[in-house]
């Protein structure tokens, strides 16, 4: 137990360090003296540097450590819920799901006008409603096909239907409304400002404290459904709260900032490399604190710290993430044993 | 790569471009062509001959290795012997255009009734084509890039005015051989303003009409240079940024490019103005604040079209000075009928109504009518 409150004190450690890091650095360079004086509410040299700083940096870093931390733990949920070591919101079409949610809203929403004055919350919720549609397709599907590599393909060809449905979509839609989603679909952490974050925080925190509830019927369901059934566990209301937790999770957190690949997938297997456990009571809070420290630190790399540019941070994400999660089953050769398989 | 192999490499290269600078072989030396010279326009040459019409263009798409010939001859005559890459009858009078700029400039030259396709006939705004749209007069050949060829072979147009931005000749290759003559329009590559307009002299051979296009494009000449001198007379340079942020990326034109030429010659500093690329640039937008949030104007910002929607989209947006003392303008005033940019369309034929749009809002008072015709000041909401 000591070496794991060890570990645990490295990974607080981490982010503490990812965060500062993230602010401190971008394309324009600002003294670290400047930077701390700006955090304690005074002024700057230059009263840029606060904007950039306060309005620019901060809101993204905050927006980062949530984003990760919610869409690694809906991996979790989904990988063990599936009982399938390569699932994830990404992969599984969740996030197509919510893409053509928020696609039907943006590109057809002129047609009912009402939706068009909700702004974020519209694209919340409509990504909510997108994402839980695929999810359930998911799972009716999955009671019928037990293969875990079969459920794989069904989800690549639902993230390629829907993909197939906004392009039908985009077709009858103005210029204007292409424009506005496909800046959306870049998937971009900056977008998210002090007026919307609070709401995603509300969202992401529940989303993330009722997931750390669920630990021991997690647990029960590694073991296998039959396992659990013994344990008297109510199946059905434990399905059904992951089905929940998880659409409003990958959903809400694509509605604010687009999709974004891959952390879902790497992040829960990089933490179980760490812990060595399948226990969820460890599992849950550390995935979520991995999460947050690999989006912030794939938010440093994106922001490209000395250059002008940026690099798209689905772009980092994939490149880390990718090569991870090979190298995780190739260093594993077998990733079924965290299931009982 | 070892230093022989570059040196190899290289010295074949310098070959080859001593052998490009060679006459061509054959009957080619007979003729004597007369070129007509252009003021602006560096990517294409037109030279005479009799009754011949000698058309080059001399980089179809950015990076091409050799350049277009067309040769153009009076259709009651017999093709003339001559090797080129496409031999055209003329005066034609139908005509497959691909790209909204072409649009205005069968509208100017008083030929637009020859349009007969186009794809994504939405994009059109100029009214009388329009009208010709509306009543089937022009057929929809399908979207963008993806034209519907079936559709296209069946129109038999006298001929089409095609563009490549990747240098992918495989479609156009393909009508070719099933009897669809087509030309190369490389216009968008043009650096200077005024060079983008002067392809107007591009298109008239192929109706003959190369007098009145001459008289057109004088006029625009005139024009521009005459706001760009008044522009000149004001003491005052005021400094402005463009663009908007696609995902993390602010995207602006870069210093050499068309954009911030026109607003050079408005006697306006566009802050990346001393920038080397003539493409766009993608900056973060801490760099893009850093060194413009105390700018006077923001020119240019995509489709959006109020202020509102504008710190809607994205909060950041509004820690610019320009925004705060609303000075953000769009160029997009004038919508066509069926959601067409008019400025994407005409803009380019009419350059000097782009600077003087400029110079009305970054020179108050300069000019006497203050009605811009592209731009339009975003309001509050």
């Amino acid at each position: 137990m000591k070496n794991i409150a060890f570990r645990w004190t490295i990974l607080v450690g981490l982010l503490v360090i990812a965060c500062l890091l993230d602010i401190m650095l971008g394309s324009v360079a600002i003294p670290i003296g400047q930077v701390i004086k700006i955090l304690f509410g005074q002024s700057a040299e230059q009263s840029s540097w606060s904007t950039i700083i306060l309005d620019f940096r901060l809101p993204r870093v905050i927006t980062a450590i949530f984003v990760g931390a919610g869409l690694s733990v809906t991996g979790l949920l989904m990988q063990t819920f599936f009982r399938n070591p390569l699932a994830g919101p990404f992969v599984l079409g969740i996030s197509s799901g919510a893409s053509l949610g928020v696609a039907i809203l943006v590109l057809a929403g002129s047609m009912i006008p009402w939706v068009v004055g909700l702004g974020i919350i519209g694209n919340v919720v409509a990504a909510s409603i997108g994402a839980g549609f695929v999810f359930i397709l998911i799972l009716s599907i999955a009671q019928k096909v037990r293969d875990s590599a079969t459920l794989l393909i069904v989800g690549l060809m639902f993230g390629s239907l829907t993909g197939a449905l906004v392009g039908v979509l985009q077709y009858f839609s103005s210029a204007e409304q292409i424009q506005s989603y496909l800046i959306w679909t870049f998937g971009s952490l900056g977008s998210v400002t002090w007026s919307e974050l609070p709401s995603l925080m509300i969202i992401a925190g529940l989303g993330l404290a009722f997931s750390m509830a669920l630990f021991k019927p997690l647990n029960a369901l590694v073991m296998g459904e039959n396992y659990a059934n013994s344990l008297g566990l109510d199946i059905r209301r434990v399905r059904n709260s992951i089905l929940i937790l998880s659409s409003i999770m990958a959903g809400a957190i694509t509605a604010y900032v687009g999709p974004i690949a891959f952390i879902g997938i790497a992040v829960p297997h990089l933490t179980r490399s760490i812990f060595h456990t399948s226990d969820h009571k460890i599992l849950l809070p550390a995935t979520g604190l991995m999460g947050a420290i690999f989006l912030v630190t794939c938010d440093i790399l994106s922001q490209a710290p000395g250059s002008d540019s940026i690099l798209p941070i689905n772009a980092i994400t994939s490149l880390i993430g990718a090569p991870l999660v090979i190298w995780i089953i190739v260093r594993k050769r077998n990733l079924g044993h965290f299931f009982g398989a | 790569m070892n230093l022989n192999t570059v040196i190899l490499l290289l010295s074949q290269a310098l070959l080859l471009t001593a052998c490009d600078g060679k006459k061509p072989a054959g009957q080619e030396t007979d003729r004597r062509w007369q070129k007509n010279e252009l003021s602006y326009a560096t990517g294409f040459t037109i030279s005479r001959h009799q009754n011949l019409t000698k058309i080059e263009v001399l980089e179809p798409f950015m990076g091409a290795s050799k350049g277009l010939t067309y040769v153009l001859y009076p259709k009651s005559e017999e093709p003339p012997a001559i090797d080129a890459d496409a031999l055209i009858p003329i005066p034609i009078e139908s005509v497959v255009c691909t790209s909204t700029t072409h649009i205005p400039i069968l509208d100017y030259l008083g030929v637009g009734e020859a349009l007969v396709g186009f794809p994504t006939t939405d994009y059109i705004s100029s009214e009388s084509v329009r009208q010709r749209i509306d009543s089937g007069k022009v057929v929809d050949l399908g979207i963008d890039a993806n034209i519907n060829e079936e559709m296209l072979v069946n129109l038999q147009p006298d001929l089409m005015v095609g563009y490549t931005m990747d240098g992918d000749m495989s479609q156009y290759e393909r009508l070719e051989r099933s009897g669809i003559r087509i030309v190369l329009n490389s216009e968008y590559l043009e650096r200077h303003p005024l060079g983008r307009a002067e392809w107007i002299k591009f298109i008239a051979p192929f109706f003959g009409l190369e007098q009145k296009a001459d008289s057109i494009f004088r006029e625009i000449e005139h024009n521009y240079q005459k706001t760009k001198e008044l522009a000149a007379t004001s003491a005052q340079q005021p400094t402005a940024f463009s663009g908007i942020m696609y995902g993390d990326s602010w995207f602006l034109p870069g210093g050499q490019n068309y954009a911030s030429k026109i607003m050079k010659d408005a006697n306006i500093n566009y802050i990346w103005s001393g920038d080397s690329s003539n493409g766009f640039l993608q900056l973060s937008i801490e760099t893009v604040y850093e060194k413009a949030n105390s700018a006077d104007y923001w020119l240019g910002v995509g489709s959006f079209e109020n202020l509102e929607n504008l710190k809607e989209a994205n909060n950041r947006y509004s820690a610019f000075t320009a925004f705060q003392k609303q000075q953000v303008y769009s160029f997009n005033k004038r919508i066509g009928a069926t959601g067409g940019v008019e400025y994407l369309e005409l803009g380019y034929l009419r350059p000097d109504l782009i600077i003087a749009d400029l110079v009305k809002i970054c020179h108050p008072g300069l000019m006497e009518n203050s009605e811009t015709f592209f731009f339009f000041k975003l309001p509050m909401n």
